[in-house]
């Protein structure tokens, strides 16, 4: 919560300089963006390779049947898309899937978007995903009470691994806690592969 | 963008091979976590610029915060089918 809070801080801090003009047009040409992204990658890399024993070593503890955690996830709310386009006009459902595959992960699927797609579908893609972490966040307690322990993971998506850990096993326990950190990791190294697929592919 | 993906493959081999340096490990996460704040920085500069978005922030937030219910009701509708059919009968305790 306090991370998205920051984000949001930062974002209309950008929109802000940008109005002002406090910052040199040169400044903020979208090459700046890929040219960090890629060097956000590097780092972003160098995380998960540190971390990779111990997820492998967390993968073989694991009965198989864990991987239907973040595949009903990704099926869950590939499928919401699909019914949301139903409803709505305008809006291109490859669109819908690529702000639907952020899962949460507000800061990378944004600025992926923004590059495929432009500022419109990046800042939807930023708020939605943001909302998603908010929602988890918020309606944790009623989701476990009434869809079964792997509701709340569902809805919190690529967050379920970090944001939303701490509510998640406060109300489904802490059995639980492994399937959710496992499904966000999964669903934290899909993100910029699928929302890439869906908006080059589609 | 395969660019972008093929160095974040090439930062998990650096970090694979560096793992047991942990101070350049907690280092890395403390870049990671910084530059992310620069790059929604950066996104509100471009997006500032544009005015398609800036005329229509009130119709763009109530659709984003639309996309996500419907995301979140469709994973917890998933979830649900899921956990009654697979997860309810097995205990996961070690």
């Amino acid at each position: 919560m306090k991370n998205s809070i920051i984000a949001i801080i930062f974002f209309a801090a950008g929109i802000a300089c940008s109005k002002l003009q406090l910052v040199p047009q040169t400044v903020s040409g979208g090459d700046l963006t890929l040219y960090v992204l890629c060097f956000q990658m590097l780092f972003v890399g160098i995380c998960m390779g540190a971390e990779l024993n111990k997820s492998i070593m967390l993968i073989k503890s694991l009965n198989a049947i864990i991987l239907l955690a973040p595949l009903t996830t990704i099926v869950g709310t590939l499928l919401g898309m699909v019914l949301f386009s139903i409803f709505i006009n305008g809006m291109p459902l490859s669109d819908l899937l690529a702000t639907g595959s952020g899962f949460g992960y507000y800061s990378l699927s944004s600025i992926y978007i923004t590059e495929i797609r432009g500022e419109t579908l990046g800042t939807i893609a930023l708020l939605a995903n943001i909302a998603r972490e908010v929602i988890a966040l918020l309606f944790t307690p009623l989701f476990a009470k009434h869809f079964g322990k792997l509701a709340p993971i569902a809805a919190a998506g690529a967050t379920s691994m970090d944001t939303c850990l701490p509510i998640i096993t406060s109300a489904v326990g802490r059995d639980y806690a492994v399937i959710s950190v496992f499904s966000g990791v999964v669903l934290t190294i899909l993100v910029p592969f699928m929302v890439t697929f869906i908006l080059t592919i589609m | 963008m395969y660019e972008i993906i093929g160095i974040m493959i090439a930062g998990g081999i650096i970090g694979y091979i560096f793992k047991s340096k942990v101070k350049f490990i907690r280092l890395s996460e403390k870049i990671y976590s910084f530059v992310l704040f620069i790059l929604l920085f950066s996104l509100g500069l471009s997006v500032g610029k544009n005015d398609t978005v800036m005329n229509n922030v009130s119709s763009l937030g109530l659709l984003s915060l639309a996309i996500a219910v419907a995301a979140v009701a469709g994973s917890v509708f998933c979830a649900w089918i899921v956990y009654r059919i697979f997860f309810k009968k097995i205990k996961t305790d070690k």
